[in-house]
């Protein structure tokens, strides 16, 4: 979070820094910061003017520019911090439990990349070759073989501890089958959509139905339970407060941010 | 509880035969240690008794394996959850859960257990594995040893009452696999679990095991008593109290390496990882540095080669300060040999390896590989490094190293994976180093193989030098 925070003040400041060195128009308001005006022909395009006076117009536009794209940083920064890979998981329907436990540990497997990177690299170092042999495949292969192994082991493991199991395998086969039938009436019913008119929507509807009971059926042939459900904590109160307020500030905008 | 019945194991044809009709019987609440040399089979065995083989590979199996009266043939490993426990080899990579808790539930809740029912058990079992403190705790947080404990709650938390177990001390000191032999002990006996271990540090697993499988590495295996002379007359080579010469005719008196009251502290840390490190190691010495995990070693090895910066105090090698050189001289100077050895391999096949080296050396051609041979004798190099057995693969890296010129040698936890055959191999390669003159420090948990080797053994603990307790 950090990392977001700087790059944040990072991005006002520099919004700041730039408008006091390409100052486009005399602005109106106090004069801050008095810089000579350069106006510089380069005998295409306008003529581009250079510092000029700053003045607390221009801070308060600046800082307005800056601070919105600020705030969209602060805002991935904090959906990052708040979305946990694993309490994720733990919300999805029971029928697409093996789809995000995949999901999730392929983002688990990010870092373990980079320190396998960085571990490659020391030994690099410390075989004196770090500006030679500097062919990819040095670090790419004990990276990704580190990876690969590391993936096998923990389905070894998974599998071992009944990840994947089922109550009946006709079950199974009757939501692969609808999932399968959903797939292709969504493909017909887009066609035709798309080719004759709203009125084939009910093709459409009818892969939304299949797609939703495979998901239900799906569900009651999974035996999984479940020990520990996400709880509703205080940092979640506080992405709902924050999320609440900009909803209604920008509600108050009329949609604009 | 387990009947092997003429279980054969290929992967497609007859040179890749793994397991040439093996008849296995174990019963209930037995402890056995699966023992053989590298490549024989111990993992592969330990995964065909849960069905991981043959269904994450493309083996081939034939005969009769019989768990607890069913047979197995044909199912999947999900199936055989509720009835055998698996703990592989390194135990952080397989965690799925955050938390300890959520760890030892996790193959509860896919085998559907109802709620209080799990709270139950996981109070049961973390209490059995004496854990119960550590539930709520972060697993990456807790030590290898309690890692350990953690992946074996979580098989058995269901009630499983078979336990397979892939070389679970590999990540453990002397200390913290004493514990977990014993810990199984009291499973099998108290709970009358039956408990198979793969495993190649059987000198410290064999007092407390029923029995020893020794799996012959020709597809053929035998049961015998739990005792080195049944052990030796199938494996005479594995005789521990033999003891390489020491005390080469080069060793010196004169310290080569010196390190004076060394502190690093890791950025960003506000404990120093080492304190008032003081040690020296002779020309033509090998000591090893014995020590748990985290205590260090490592971290002092990586300090000495220059990898990581010092806090306070000196090294030296042959009088001069190693952090004053320049880093291109390094190689010329010291060799590291990091846990993981494959690491510093980069090239195509083994000969490209050698040529490399020796250019990079400027010395003349064929000099490394000359090393190499003396260490391993001659192998096909035309074949990729990481085709290479782990032993043959630590000998291609020492050999690249020295040709530098190296006249140091570190080496990190180099015992790791390997047999009995190939720790002797390497302790014999270390030996005829330091008699050419080479200083060696060994940085291990693996006692057995310190005192086989070194000259003089250091203890380490929590970033201090300590007493020797071997």
């Amino acid at each position: 979070m950090k990392l977001y925070l700087l790059v944040a003040v990072v991005i006002a400041l520099s919004r700041i820094i730039f408008r006091m060195i390409f100052n486009p128009v005399t602005n109106a308001g106090n004069v801050l910061i008095y810089f000579p005006k350069l106006e510089l022909d380069l005998g295409f395009g306008s003529v581009i003017g250079i510092l000029g006076n700053f003045t607390t117009t221009a801070l308060t536009q600046s800082l307005n520019e800056g601070l919105r794209l600020s705030a969209i940083v602060l805002g991935i920064g904090f959906a990052a911090g708040m979305a946990n890979p694993r309490q994720l998981l733990k919300s999805t329907p029971a029928a697409l439990y093996e789809i995000s436990t995949a999901v999730s540990m392929a983002l688990n497997l990010a870092p373990q990349l980079i320190k396998s990177s960085e571990r490659v690299r020391l030994a690099r170092k410390l075989r004196g070759r770090s500006n030679r042999l500097g062919s990819m495949a040095g670090v790419v292969i004990p990276v990704l073989e580190d990876a690969i192994d590391a993936s096998l082991e923990l389905a070894a493991s998974m599998d071992a501890r009944g990840f994947g199991r089922v109550i009946s395998k006709k079950l199974s086969l009757l939501v692969g089958t609808m999932i399968l039938m959903a797939i292709a009436l969504a493909g017909i019913g887009s066609y035709l959509l798309v080719a004759v008119d709203s009125s084939q929507i009910y093709f459409l509807v009818t892969a939304v139905l299949l797609s939703l009971g495979a998901l239900i059926v799906g569900s009651l042939n999974n035996a999984k339970t479940q020990l520990i459900r996400n709880r509703f904590g205080k940092y979640d109160l506080v992405a709902l407060v924050c999320c609440l307020i900009f909803w209604l500030f920008v509600g108050s905008r009329g949609g604009q941010f | 509880m387990i009947q092997l019945k003429h279980f054969s194991l290929d992967y497609g044809s007859e040179d890749s035969q793994v397991f040439r009709r093996l008849n296995l019987e174990y019963k209930k609440a037995e402890f056995s240690v699966i023992c053989g040399p590298t490549g024989s089979g111990k993992s592969t065995l330990l995964k065909s008794l849960i069905g991981l083989v043959p269904a994450l590979t493309y083996a081939r199996v034939a005969g009769e394996r019989i768990l607890n009266g069913i047979e197995i043939s044909g199912k999947r490993p999900q199936q055989l959850a509720n009835l055998v426990g698996y703990v592989n080899q390194t135990p952080e990579s397989a965690f799925v859960a955050e938390t300890v808790v959520e760890e030892i539930a996790f193959g509860m809740e896919q085998l559907g257990f109802p709620v209080p029912e799990m709270e139950q058990r996981v109070r049961q079992i973390s209490s059995q594995l004496g854990i119960e403190d550590l539930l709520e705790s972060k697993i990456d947080r807790i030590s290898a040893g309690q890692q350990q404990r953690v992946a074996i709650a979580a098989s058995l938390a269901a009630g499983q009452k078979i336990l397979l177990l892939d070389e679970p001390s590999a990540a453990l000191d002397f200390d913290s696999a004493a514990k977990l032999w014993k810990l199984l002990r009291e499973l099998v006996d108290k709970h009358e679990i039956t408990v198979l271990v793969a495993e190649h540090r059987l000198e410290e697993v064999i007092d407390f095991a029923d029995s020893v499988t020794l799996l012959k590495g020709d597809g053929s295996a035998v049961k015998v008593g739990a005792a080195w002379t049944e052990v030796l007359k199938y494996f005479p080579d594995w005789n521990q109290s033999q003891k390489l010469a020491q005390a080469s005719a080069i060793s010196s008196q004169a310290p080569a390496l010196r390190v004076s009251e060394l502190d690093v502290t890791y950025p960003g840390c506000n404990h120093p990882a080492l304190r008032s490190v003081s040690l020296s190691v002779n020309k033509g010495e090998v000591v090893s540095l014995l020590g748990p995990n985290g205590s260090g070693k490592t971290t002092l090895l990586m300090a000495i080669a220059g990898a990581l910066k010092k806090t306070r105090g000196s090294i030296t090698f042959n009088e001069r300060e190693i952090s004053d050189l320049p880093k291109k001289d390094l190689p010329s100077v010291l060799a590291v040999i990091p846990q993981r050895a494959s690491d510093l391999l980069f090239l195509g096949t083994v000969s490209k390896e050698l040529v490399e080296a020796d250019s990079y050396a400027s010395v003349t051609p064929n000099t490394t590989s000359s090393i190499f041979e003396n260490l391993i004798g001659r192998i096909d190099t035309n074949i990729h490094p990481r085709d290479l057995s782990t032993g043959q693969q630590l000998a291609l890296v020492i050999s690249l190293q020295l040709s530098v010129g190296a006249e140091l040698i570190l080496l990190d936890e180099p015992t790791r994976g390997l047999d009995y055959e190939a720790k002797a191999a390497l302790a014999e390669q270390l030996r005829m180093l330091a008699s050419q003159g080479k200083t060696i420090l060994v940085a291990t948990h693996d006692d057995a193989f310190a005192k086989r080797v070194a000259d003089r053994t250091i203890g380490m603990n929590l970033g201090q030098l300590s007493e020797v307790r071997i």
